[in-house]
């Protein structure tokens, strides 16, 4: 009798007897008769390759998405900045002179701060693109945000008719 | 002495390609294996197998060096597996058609045995991968990872994210399977003998 036909006997056997542990240890001699599988020529460089591929892919497109989450921010704050100072009108203009003679201090930190709130959005842009890094999320994004930009330009149209309809004429500074 | 894993891991973080090639030419060979084992159809297995080598080079971050990393990474081929189970229906290809394809058969190592003896090993082996395809999955997936890559039952609850009580219950269960398969096909404890095709004597 063969090895192989011994070590398959002594498994079946043990496993018929509820022997766990020596069934166990037979089956590991028995299943060493399923010949192994090698891959095919070529595998382990098309493996490798194709795992550097994805890599450059995956940085390329972190990039392309930080660089769209922070235009797609920016272009949202200055759409919203932009409402805002319009729908003041002239009121703002006038004040902002105002307080510039009077505090040229308090504009400047002000600034300061806008500048910070600029930047903090462009680093959360870049941190929502080391989430969404794929294609279509990254397109996804700029959409929502160009619809968002789309909207809040209406609403400034919509505004600014509604002014210019209160407004009896230009400023006279 | 040759470079651990794990060092090879960090190295192929840092940028050094050679570095995980290396990675992936030791364990080629096992992730074709289990992958078959798992996927009847040799080519998409061994697809299946070069896509948990991408994503696991994606996760090697996630790494832990203390851990083994063949554990790790058949973990990452294992959820490469079920994945496409999940999309996809199975396409089985004859071995015979992908070898005229040029994919390699199975490795024998008939210098080092008799004729008789490797005849005996195809005949068992045949048999226990016919019956291996025939278990249930959960079965399957335990015993190849514990047999075939000698896991630990902790590495493969890891892996299959089972509890270990579980993973034993799998690995007692379809041995019992097994055993239950080829018992109807004339392997038997003791006394009867089968190689091959067994002639019944009519009544």
């Amino acid at each position: 009798m063969g090895r192989w036909r011994t070590h398959t006997e002594e498994w079946l056997s043990n496993e018929q007897h509820g022997q766990d542990d020596a069934a166990d240890q037979a089956f590991t001699q028995v299943f060493a008769a399923i010949p192994a599988v090698e891959p095919s020529a070529g595998f382990v460089q098309r493996a490798a390759d194709a795992a550097w591929l994805a890599r450059a892919r995956r940085r390329r497109a972190m990039a392309l998405t930080s660089l769209a989450a922070s235009v797609a921010a920016a272009a949202g704050m200055a759409a919203i900045a932009y409402g805002v100072a319009s729908m003041a009108g002239g009121w703002l203009l006038t004040a902002a002179a105002s307080s510039m003679t009077a505090s040229t201090m308090s504009l400047l930190m002000a600034g300061a701060t806008l500048v910070e709130w600029w930047w903090a959005t462009a680093r959360a842009g870049s941190a929502v693109a080391g989430v969404v890094i794929m294609p279509q999320g990254a397109a996804a994004l700029v959409a929502i945000e160009l619809v968002a930009v789309a909207a809040l330009y209406t609403l400034h149209r919509l505004l600014r008719s509604d002014v210019r309809f209160r407004n009896p004429g230009p400023l006279c500074v | 002495m040759p470079t651990s894993d794990g060092d090879l891991a960090r190295q192929a973080l840092a940028g050094s390609q050679a570095a995980y090639r290396v990675l992936v030419e030791r364990y080629a060979s096992a992730a074709v294996n289990v992958a078959s084992r798992l996927i009847p159809d040799r080519g998409l297995a061994e697809d299946l197998a070069q896509e948990a080598f991408v994503r696991a080079f994606a996760r090697l971050k996630t790494y832990d060096p203390e851990r083994r990393f063949s554990a790790w990474f058949f973990q990452v081929l294992h959820n490469v597996v079920v994945d496409h189970l999940r999309r996809r229906r199975l396409h089985t290809v004859s071995l015979d058609a992908l070898q005229a394809e040029g994919y390699p058969g199975p490795t024998t190592n008939a210098a080092a045995s008799s004729p008789e003896a490797e005849l005996e090993r195809r005949t068992l082996g045949a048999a226990l991968a016919d019956a291996l395809g025939r278990i249930r999955a959960e079965y399957r997936d335990a015993i190849v990872l514990r047999y075939q890559q000698d896991l630990t039952v902790e590495e493969i609850a890891d892996i299959l994210q089972l509890p270990e009580g579980t993973v034993k219950t799998h690995l007692h269960r379809g041995r019992k399977e097994l055993a239950a398969i080829l018992a109807a096909a004339g392997w038997r404890p003791s006394g009867d003998t089968c190689l091959e095709t067994r002639r019944r004597q009519p009544p």
